[in-house]
């Protein structure tokens, strides 16, 4: 009742708080939130949109949501952008494609939505870009149906704290759920697209799920599949470096890594892990448990170099294959993805990574990743499907190239 | 001046033993006339013989791993009928007293075959003097052993070494008419000659380059722009200065010259890790200028678009080759392209400089001292004379370290920064900043008439410009080949803008050319159902020299003859057409004459059903004249080239996107591996020809060889490179 | 951080970044140039070395994880056995052109036939593929290496 009082009066045009002058606050969630990984296009200047993202409807341009008052958020009230951050309604009343995570930002407190605002209003430079249009096969591209969307899936803004946790327990909720949005990428999708649940309560949250040719593991406590063997230590670490002794992030985590989660305060990443590790696993798995070293001839010349014999790589730098649970994972596409065409540099707080995975799709046939692939899926206690051909002539085609160029995403 | 009349110069050694000083000439023309002519330079060192007889012999030629550190000495050390046992070599710095101390266009055997043999035999001539009037007999009745002079009629010897100070003593013979050997004498010239360097390769000693070592040298790298030539805006640098192990960390305005220093940042810390890792963290705002159009496939379209209409310019025009065409049995149309390629060489683009007290000492892996160090005096604002260039062995040269680029950035980077510096390239800047082999496009249109025999041909070659000429190394001949040998013929040229820089790698020019000019001959044999060989033989005609028209490229011309011998050699030693082939397996000719030598290769290699290509065998054939120097170094040399050939055929090809180059590492340029290289035969052909140099003639036929093997195994024809871009599979 | 590693049978210790590749530590720190920077990426095997009679590419291996194996450079592979004789066969055979790659050549080389006493064309392939030699004396690597298998024999 407070926070909605307090958003009520900010949008009755009372004196602001204080805490809204300043935008280290705003700044952190927007962080949190992630917005400029979507919002900016590679090379681009931040948070003027342009990048295209893939999507089964076809390709969406991110928008830009500089307060450049033309071709930006910049004539919105803090009202127009509460709209379109929770309700996914822009201020002209069109709906926003679901690209816009609006879903999970539904959860974000008032406090925080006044915050962002004050951050884009204030903090972030205006960049006049006129929006590209999507390419959006014509029936999809008929807004409507969003509205009908909406509807089925979406649930009333604002987060509802589980009395039956702590209040850490409830921070970690909150940060996953909403502002982190890690449902949308980590949650299988429905018939229409929607995140199959937003919340703790559902199995199927964070179970795991493939989009734009990369799967994301679940987070749940899936023993091999999932953050089962990953401890709250474990957890904290990788999203505040990438890395540990267990994986290393690739694919569109990186964009989390690069962008968001290391800006993030420790006692919140320990809050997260706490709540990730309280999610049962969807599945009954054995957990991984080393099996004697077998060889491959491709995977001794092209692999072994870095990820060593007995697949335990040189973690926290060169990722252990063994015991791995992106290279289990039931659908491959991540694996298929990062071998064809290796990983972008990730750059936490500004420093690129030391070490990083070329590509292979030059040197190697679809025939020959698939049996590298199947071979790391089977070996040293690996227990995963192998890779079919067809899989990777498919990711083949549809995917390019990572650059290994330096990305740097500055937010002002 | 006593130089010009006498080109030699001996002198006493310090503490004993002689010291042979020479001038001889920089240009080919001169030393194919036997002497110093007007380009001839001041005496230099090239010989001392000590009084324990070890004769030390100056190497004044970059070693780039073509083996001229051995070639060069032992010429000299064949007419000083020196013992090969007792020869020690000396890498000599950069000094203008030698002439043509560069690597590049195999000239090094031709320029020097003659000069540096008469160094030898004057000193061979003294040295007999010397025992003659020790001995007072004539010099007509002395001889010389390895290492020693013998007389015979009294059985009496004495070493070079104890002949040496005495020697020094005889009055100086005339270079130009000083006798040399008889060949059928040689003892050292044709024999193989281990590289004296390789004991010392094999144990891992610092001789390259990258290996330089200087008291408190600290090591550098320097950011520029991925588009070539961008301008600095603004950077990090303040903040990149804060970094672990960061001494200095400066912007650098450079000039507008793409071979010279350019724009960027500059990061020198304690060790090159520390310096790399905080350059990853620079985040600077470039002005890249307009990189409209500068894209591969813009590039690939302008360039079918071009071709639709009339060449800016005519080339060369033969006959009438639109009437011929109409007259013609069979006609060909095809268009062949090539892509932009990276030298790669293995060690990447490093220098060492030290700036002190208004001298400047630099390190180099260069094929090219001299204009680079012309380059850092005028860049530096330094007279030249303040520059002290050493060479080091290269790790690699493929025509990349002619430009110095690299050695004035850390000339300007240790001069700015105090101290001693080390700039070591990575691979991916090493690949990025290039001066690339051109990419090229080729719409060719051929005819055969009904007996078989090509009468007419076109070319409109598409190409690049930079800054509105020619770009580097994107040209093409009027006399390239068949030109002069087809009645009807025509090419012509377009440019494309480009801003991409361009160069000279291994056989400029040929090594594109040849793929083209030689695929689609091969074309125009099948078409008209003739056997490739013999469509070859009739292009060429009789034995015959062929002079070359007059211009800046003008050589000795284009001997029908050694082209023929050749490809008959390579032909038969392949057994082409003698040998029944399995099913998807095929071989394939081709030839190419390029800086003076003539190959023709045979390539064998079959295709899988799921497309994957062995390379079977190559078999070479070549005549680079009279002697081959070093046969073990040239067999070497031969089979390298060939290889290389193969391995850009096979997985070489740049992509340019908004005037950047895509790729950085060989993750995605591919250079041969051991699994793919077949064994390589390789034959010369002795002729009564001038002997001329081996680093680049070897590979301009490997590439159409292996493309034509391609159209015999499979029916496809290959009409532009790299072949990992070309799906060949048969399965569905 | 202060690593000790053993570098050629000698205890060496280093005060360097963790993440720094054995590679500059080898070259930089210790002065030890034989082994070679070519691609940083694990992708020419120009730095190979030994670890622990393993061949590694010394720029994929962060100094942290080195720990307590030995590692064997192109300096020292001629005091085993089989390394001297890979030696004297590059030597016989002239093996190199510009000489860049073959420190790497020989390490791997020898870890071949330290554990394929007798290599066959295609042993030699699988072992030899991970090091690029740009000037491609392949023809004469694979001679050098099947000569020094001959003459350990003998
Ligand atoms: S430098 Fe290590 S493999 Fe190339
Ligand atoms: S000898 Fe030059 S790279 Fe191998």
């Amino acid at each position: 009742m407070k926070r909605i009082g307090l958003l009520a009066a900010l949008l009755a045009g009372l004196a602001m708080p204080a805490w809204a002058q300043d935008t280290a606050a705003g700044e952190y969630i927007v962080r949190a939130a992630d917005c400029v990984a979507c919002h900016s296009a590679p090379g681009g200047k931040a948070f003027a949109g342009g990048l295209k993202m893939g999507t089964p409807l076809g390709t969406i341009s991110a928008t830009n949501i500089t307060p450049d008052i033309e071709t930006g958020i910049g004539s919105y009230t803090l009202e127009d952008f509460d709209r379109a951050v929770r309700r996914g309604i822009a201020r002209d009343g069109h709906h926003l494609y679901p690209v816009m995570p609006y879903p999970s930002y539904a959860k974000l407190s008032d406090a925080d939505v006044a915050a962002m605002y004050e951050y884009f209003m204030r903090a972030v430079r205006p960049v006049r870009q006129v929006n590209p249009p999507n390419e959006i096969p014509l029936l999809l591209s008929m807004r409507w149906p969003m509205a009908i969307w909406n509807a089925v899936f979406t649930e009333s803004p604002g987060f509802k704290p589980d009395p039956r946790h702590d209040a850490q327990w409830n921070r970690g909720a909150y940060l996953v759920e909403g502002p982190g949005h890690c449902g949308a990428c980590h949650t299988p999708r429905g018939w229409a697209m929607q995140e199959k649940a937003l919340g703790a309560a559902d199995a199927a949250y964070l179970a795991g799920a493939t989009l734009d040719d990369w799967s994301a593991p679940s987070l749940r406590q899936n023993k091999a599949t999932g953050l089962g063997g990953w401890t709250e230590v474990d957890i904290a670490a990788f999203l505040k470096t990438g890395r540990n002794a267990h994986s290393s992030a690739f694919g569109s985590m990186r964009d989390v890594i690069n962008n968001s989660t290391p800006y993030l305060s420790d006692v919140d990443l320990a809050a997260i892990a706490v709540y990730l590790k309280s999610l049962p696993a969807s599945a009954a798995e054995t957990a991984y448990s080393p099996a004697p070293v077998t060889t491959n001839a491709l995977y001794a010349s092209h692999c072994q170099s870095c990820h060593r014999e007995a697949g335990e790589g040189a973690p926290p730098f060169m990722p252990p294959l063994a015991g791995n649970a992106a290279v289990v994972d039931p659908d491959p596409a991540s694996l298929i993805n990062i071998t064809l065409n290796g990983a972008a540099p990730l750059v936490v707080k500004g420093r690129p990574d030391a070490y990083r995975m070329p590509q292979f799709r030059e040197q190697l046939s679809n025939q020959q990743i698939a049996e590298i692939l199947s071979f790391i899926r089977s070996a040293w206690g690996n227990h995963a499907a192998a890779v079919p051909v067809q899989d990777v002539a498919e990711q083949r085609k549809r995917t390019d190239p990572a650059s290994d160029r330096v990305v740097f995403l500055r937010m002002r | 001046m006593l130089a010009r009349r006498n080109f030699l110069k001996v002198s006493l050694l310090a503490g004993g033993g002689l010291l042979l000083s020479a001038s001889i000439p920089a240009t080919a023309k001169a030393a194919s006339l036997g002497k110093a002519g007007p380009d001839a330079v001041a005496l230099n060192a090239y010989v001392r013989i000590a009084p324990d007889g070890k004769v030390t012999i100056t190497a004044k030629n970059p070693e780039i791993g073509q083996g001229v550190k051995m070639m060069l000495p032992m010429l000299i050390a064949e007419e000083l009928d020196a013992d090969w046992a007792s020869v020690q070599i000396e890498q000599a710095d950069l000094d203008a007293r030698y002439p043509g101390q560069v690597a590049g266009g195999s000239t090094a055997t031709p320029l020097n075959w003659l000069p540096l043999r008469q160094v030898g035999a004057a000193g061979r001539q003294m040295l007999i003097g010397a025992a003659a009037a020790e001995w007072s007999v004539s010099a007509a009745e002395c001889e010389t052993a390895p290492g020693e002079v013998l007389h015979k009629p009294s059985g009496r010897r004495l070493s070079y070494g104890a002949l040496a100070s005495k020697a020094a003593a005889q009055p100086v013979p005339n270079l130009a008419t000083i006798k040399l050997k008889d060949p059928k004498a040689f003892r050292i010239i044709g024999q193989p000659i281990r590289n004296l360097e390789v004991p010392r390769i094999v144990t891992g000693q610092p001789m390259f380059g990258i290996d330089v070592s200087v008291p408190g040298m600290l090591y550098a790298v320097f950011q520029k722009c991925d588009v070539h030539g961008g301008k600095l805006v603004s950077s990090n640098v303040a903040e990149i200065r804060k970094l672990p192990g960061v001494k200095a960390a400066f912007e650098v305005k450079g000039g507008n010259d793409l071979r010279g220093l350019l724009d960027g940042v500059a990061v020198v810390a304690e060790n090159w890790w520390q310096a790399n890792r905080a350059r990853q963290q620079l985040d600077i705002i470039w002005n890249e200028g307009d990189i409209g159009g500068q894209s591969s496939g813009d590039f690939a379209a302008t360039a079918v678009r071009m071709s639709k209409g009339k060449p800016e310019s005519i080339l060369r025009s033969d006959g009438d080759a639109k009437a011929a065409f109409g007259k013609a049995a069979h006609v060909v149309e095809a268009a062949y392209s090539y892509p932009f390629l990276s030298h790669i060489n293995l060690e990447p683009q490093n220098c060492t400089a030290h700036y002190a007290n208004g001298k400047l000492e630099i390190w180099a892996p260069t094929q090219n001292p001299a204009p680079g160090a012309k380059l850092v005096a005028s860049t530096l604002g330094i007279p030249e004379t303040a520059i002290t260039v050493h060479m080091t062995r290269v790790g690699g040269g493929f025509g990349r370290r002619l430009s110095n680029d690299y050695m004035v950035e850390a000339a300007w980077i240790a001069k700015v920064a105090g101290a001693p510096v080390k700039l070591l390239w990575t691979r991916e800047d090493d690949m990025r900043h290039d001066f690339y082999r051109p990419a090229g496009f080729h719409f060719f249109k051929g005819g055969v008439d009904a007996k078989g025999q090509l009468i007419a041909l076109s070319d409109h070659f598409v190409t690049f410009s930079e800054n509105g000429a020619i770009a580097a190394s994107a040209d093409m001949g009027p006399a390239e080949f068949p030109a002069r040998m087809v009645e009807n013929l025509e090419f012509g040229v377009s440019m494309i803008p480009l801003r991409t820089p361009t160069g000279p790698l291994r056989a400029p020019r040929s090594n594109g050319l040849g793929f083209a000019f030689q695929s689609f001959l091969d074309e125009l044999a099948h078409a008209s159902g003739r056997d490739p060989v013999q469509f070859a033989l009739d292009i060429l005609g009789a034995p015959r020299l062929l002079p070359d028209p007059p211009g800046p490229r003008q050589g000795p011309g284009f001997h029908t003859g050694r082209m023929r011998g050749v490809i008959e050699l390579a032909a038969e030693k392949a057994g082409w057409g003698k040998k029944t082939l399995p099913k998807g397996t095929g071989m394939g000719l081709a030839y190419y004459f390029s800086h003076l030598g003539y190959f023709a290769e045979v390539v064998q290699a079959s295709v899988s059903a799921g497309g994957a290509i062995t390379v079977e065998k190559i078999w070479v054939a070549g005549d680079i004249g009279s002697q081959i120097i070093n046969p073990l170094n040239a067999e070497n040399q031969a089979q390298g080239a060939a290889l290389d050939g193969i391995g850009t055929a096979l997985g070489q090809g740049l992509t340019v996107e908004n005037g950047r180059i895509v790729q950085g590492n060989f993750d995605s340029v591919l250079p041969l591996r051991m699994r793919q290289a077949p064994p390589v035969e390789v034959h010369f052909r002795v002729t009564e020809f001038p002997p001329t140099g081996l680093g680049e003639p070897a590979l301009p036929p490997a590439l159409p060889a292996l493309a034509n093997a391609i159209f015999a195994a499979t029916g496809r024809r290959i009409r532009s490179l790299p072949l990992k871009d070309h799906d060949l599979s048969t399965t569905a | 951080m202060q690593y000790t590693i053993t570098v050629n049978g000698t205890p060496r210790s280093v005060d360097v970044d963790g993440e720094t590749p054995l590679l500059w530590v080898l070259r930089d720190t210790l002065d030890l140039k034989g082994t070679k920077f070519g691609c940083g990426a694990a992708q020419c095997g120009a730095c190979t070395v030994h670890i622990d009679g393993h061949p590694a590419r010394a720029c994929q291996t962060p100094i942290a994880t080195v720990g307590k194996a030995a590692i064997t450079t192109i300096e020292a592979i001629g005091q085993s056995k089989i390394g001297q004789h890979v030696q004297a066969a590059w030597i016989a055979l002239d093996v190199p052109q510009c000489g860049y790659c073959q420190a790497g050549q020989i390490m791997s080389a020898t870890a071949l036939l330290e554990r394929t006493p007798a290599p066959t064309d295609h042993d030699i392939n699988e072992a030899m593929s991970g090091n690029l030699c740009r000037c491609a004396t392949y023809t004469r690597i694979r001679a050098a290496i099947k000569q020094a298998a001959e003459t350990v024999r003998t």
